[in-house]
């Protein structure tokens, strides 16, 4: 959601479709149970539940919920989303440039992706994360689709992939210096928020809130660098024929006359260490930020 | 053309219109040559007449500086493309070029080069030379090479031994007409082509491979072909054979088997030679065209200025009080004296690890600024060269390292000599991934020595053991052979010198009583020094 643009209230619309979907589930959710409660005969509902396919989701839930949140979601949910998203359009409209990222999109740790449409962005994330209830995946689809179509964007073309605009480095086993908590640390995705909703250039411990010393996790970084830079030169070459691993030093060739390719690629390569470098710029860790930017020229 | 004189070293001129020969002592020739001749345009005739009015360069023969003058002009010509006719631009640029060669400005006394701006030299097989990478269709090297880089890594050195080899007396084809004695102590290097071609038993063979184990113990060839070989009566010569090194195998080939009787390294080859038949290609680097070795000017100062001298510590722990104190001591012994250059290599700090690292060495290379300040004559007169060890923090554990503007192989030019100082802990990593051990009759720093000049490369260990980053495997190349290679080990110090290269390593300051060594480049000794006890 931090991905989202502030200007036309995406965030806000956001979190309101998500927590008004939440809600009027779990409302649906706390008066099913009260019609079941022991004691009470269940009533059969007739009729109006006609579904028109067997759920495939989740077998746990109660039958009454899922028709409920397929309704939901294929009449209110839709009706709300289609004028928020008209709005959104109507007050932001993308930017032309396609490689560039707009400024409109907050640049944070972990951002690399080009993000120039407010609106396609927030239809996407959305239907990304109602998508995660499999009851209603269906409807989420057509909802997509229709969506879609008032952005003018094809349903099944690149731009409309969902993309995770958050590319992240997980730290393991950072111990913090309090209270001795071991934790794996997403860089990226356990950010630090303030209290004017920026993200801080630090990391709190989640058992103890004290602060990590950022030195550290920056030697940290330089170490996972030099066994990146390490573990490229060391890779195997594998043949692009026969995909048999190459034995010798010496042969241009392998012996069914394939040509040999990396295993680790260069591109794989660069990208992991733009990550580094977005997080290197956010926390200030200037040595980080001064090694890498050396093994990006020399790679130019 | 009218320079056809000029070309075969008379002092006559030739027009291909009127044939006439024209004397250049009574003769301006370009004056009276017509101006319509083949060759100038009517203003490049012009400033050469210019040139030789004013004789700009002073007590230089002016006979000579026009011939290399013209020299130039008609290798420009020949190069060029489009008109039959020598333009102005062409005179001007050949003057100029004539002009640079002659002074050699002061900038060429001292330079340091670090391991990527190492010219890249590949050597062409057709050609039979070594040909600088803008005129192939190489790609500019990069930190991450492809993959065809990391077999060009082994054939480059392995083409690089083979010429050499080739050119060695031992193995070029005794002269026609000469005493039957000498023939016999020829050996031909035979190739592999020529082994697997033949189908009875081959005798007396000698071929040059890389020892490789793949699954047994390979004896493995540029051409894909791998050899098993038997070791019978097997015969090691002297030097520390680890895995991809490369060896001569001498023996004899039968169905495909090749038997060894004895393995050596590819003789060693002076610079001189070197030089004598590749030319003065720089190969080194650093800002002069030429090599420095054809400088007669930097050979002179290099022998008038009997003082300098460089002072090289490895080891240099700048976190420790007692390290500190006692580079005071050498400080204020070397303060009347200032030496031309401190080379101080790492680790730098004792304990490499922690959070604090980083900011104990800002710190401890502070309190080494301040100590250096506290001796004006050294920091106005010393330069300091700082050299990162393996413990040190930055990007680098595959060679050639970098660490935050300091590099751990690189190379410096002081006048005519050329030294490459590498700092990592060799010896150790030799010793240990040797595939027999060495014969007694050398030392340990005898056999390394040995067999990294024989290699022409510092570290001759596979991939696993010493990482390279491929394409710049060839800043790691010692061939030619330069006149001091300094190796900063942790193993105890040496001196020894092979084929007119002094290899010098200062042991671990800290943990050998304080020794450093220093080198007097005027007459190529070297002192060690010990600061114990003071």
């Amino acid at each position: 959601m931090q991905y989202l643009p502030q200007t036309a209230s995406c965030q806000k619309y956001f979190l309101m479709i998500i927590s008004a979907y939440i809600a009027a589930v779990y409302h649906s959710m706390k008066q099913e149970l009260r019609r079941n409660a022991p004691g009470a005969t269940p009533i059969k509902r007739r009729g109006a539940t006609q579904v028109s396919q067997q759920p495939t989701g989740d077998v746990s839930a109660l039958p009454g919920l899922i028709t409920f949140s397929q309704e939901y979601v294929s009449s209110e949910l839709t009706q709300n989303f289609f004028t928020i998203t008209q709005k959104i359009q109507k007050k932001v409209s993308s930017t032309r440039s396609v490689t560039l990222p707009s400024e409109m999109f907050p640049v944070l740790p972990g951002s690399h992706l080009p993000l120039n449409n407010p609106a396609l962005e927030f239809i996407k994330y959305v239907c990304q994360v109602l998508s995660l209830d499999a009851n209603i995946v269906n409807q989420v689809n057509k909802l997509k689709r229709d969506l879609l179509r008032l952005v003018d964007v094809g349903e099944f073309s690149e731009d409309a992939q969902f993309h995770d605009p958050c590319k992240s480095y997980i730290l393991p086993e950072v111990i913090c210096h309090q209270c001795n908590f071991c934790r794996d640390l997403d860089l990226c995705k356990d950010p630090a928020v303030s209290q004017d909703g920026s993200v801080l250039p630090q990391w709190f411990c989640s058992n103890c809130q004290a602060q990590y010393d950022t030195e550290s996790i920056e030697m940290a970084l330089v170490e996972a660098l030099q066994k990146k830079l390490m573990s490229y030169t060391l890779q195997d070459l594998e043949c692009s024929k026969c995909k048999g691993v190459k034995e010798a030093n010496m042969p241009l060739y392998c012996s069914c006359a394939g040509d040999f390719n990396l295993s680790f690629t260069t591109k794989s390569f660069t990208e992991q260490v733009e990550v580094f470098r977005n997080i290197a710029a956010h926390y200030n860790m200037n040595f980080l930020l001064e090694t890498i930017d050396w093994v990006l020229s020399m790679n130019a | 053309m009218t320079l056809a004189g000029c070309i075969n070293g008379t002092k006559t001129f030739y027009t291909p219109k009127d044939q006439g020969k024209y004397d250049f002592s009574c003769h301006d020739p370009f004056k009276s040559a017509p101006a319509r001749s083949r060759g100038l345009s009517l203003r490049a005739c012009e400033k050469c007449t210019e040139i030789l009015r004013l004789n700009i360069y002073g007590d230089e023969d002016v006979m000579m500086m026009m011939m290399k003058i013209m020299m130039v002009m008609v290798m420009m010509f020949c190069v060029s493309v489009g008109s039959s006719m020598v333009e102005l631009s062409v005179v001007e640029a050949a003057v100029q070029d004539c002009s640079q060669a002659c002074d050699e400005t002061i900038d060429n006394v001292f330079n340091i080069i670090g391991a990527f701006d190492v010219p890249r030299f590949i050597f062409s097989t057709e050609r039979k030379k070594f040909v600088p990478i803008s005129m192939t269709n190489h790609p500019v090297p990069k930190l991450c090479g492809q993959s065809r880089d990391k077999a060009e890594l082994f054939r480059e050195r392995y083409t690089i031994l083979q010429q050499r080899t080739h050119r060695h007396e031992l193995f070029t084809p005794p002269v026609i007409g000469s005493a039957p004695d000498e023939g016999r102590n020829k050996f031909q290097l035979k190739t592999v082509e020529a082994l697997l071609g033949s189908t009875a038993k081959v005798g007396e063979v000698i071929v040059l491979g890389m020892i490789t184990q793949l699954k047994e113990v390979f004896l493995h060839f540029p051409h894909s072909c791998s050899f098993l070989f038997s070791c019978l009566c097997l015969w090691f010569h002297s030097g520390l054979y680890t895995e991809s090194c490369f060896v001569l195998a001498e023996g004899w080939y039968e169905d495909s088997v090749f038997h060894v009787n004895a393995f050596g390294f590819p003789p060693t080859e002076p610079s001189s030679f070197t030089r004598a038949y590749y030319g003065n290609i720089n190969f080194f680097g650093g800002p002069s065209s030429t090599a420095v070795k054809a400088s007669a000017k930097l050979k002179q100062l290099e022998e008038e200025n009997e003082d300098a001298m460089f002072v090289i510590v490895s080891d240099v722990w700048l976190d420790r009080v007692e390290v500190l104190e006692k580079i005071q001591t050498m400080f204020s012994g070397y303060s009347a004296m200032p030496p031309t250059c401190f080379i101080f290599c790492g680790n730098f700090s004792s304990a490499p690890y922690g959070r604090h690292q980083l900011r104990t060495l800002k710190e401890s290379f502070k309190a080494l600024a301040d100590l250096i300040c506290e001796y004006p004559s050294i920091h106005n007169s010393s330069r300091f060269v700082f050299v990162p060890g393996p413990e040190d923090p930055g990007p680098g554990t595959v060679l050639p390292r970098y660490n935050v503007r300091m590099w751990v192989v690189f190379r410096i030019q002081y006048c005519s000599q050329e030294m490459v100082v590498i700092r990592e802990d060799l010896v150790n990593k030799m010793c240990r991934n040797c595939v027999r051990l060495p014969s007694s009759n050398l030392d340990i720093p005898s056999h390394f020595v040995k067999t990294i000049l024989s290699q022409g490369h510092v570290t001759p260990l596979p991939l696993y053991v010493c990482p390279v980053h491929w394409p710049y495997d060839y800043a790691l190349r010692v061939y030619p052979v330069p006149d001091v290679i300094v190796f900063a080990d942790k193993y105890d110090p040496f001196n020894v010198c092979n084929t007119d290269c002094l290899c010098i390593n200062p042991g671990s300051f800290p943990r050998s009583g304080f020794s450093f060594k220093v080198y007097y480049p005027s007459n190529r000794t070297v002192e060690d020094s010990k600061l114990q006890g003071l």
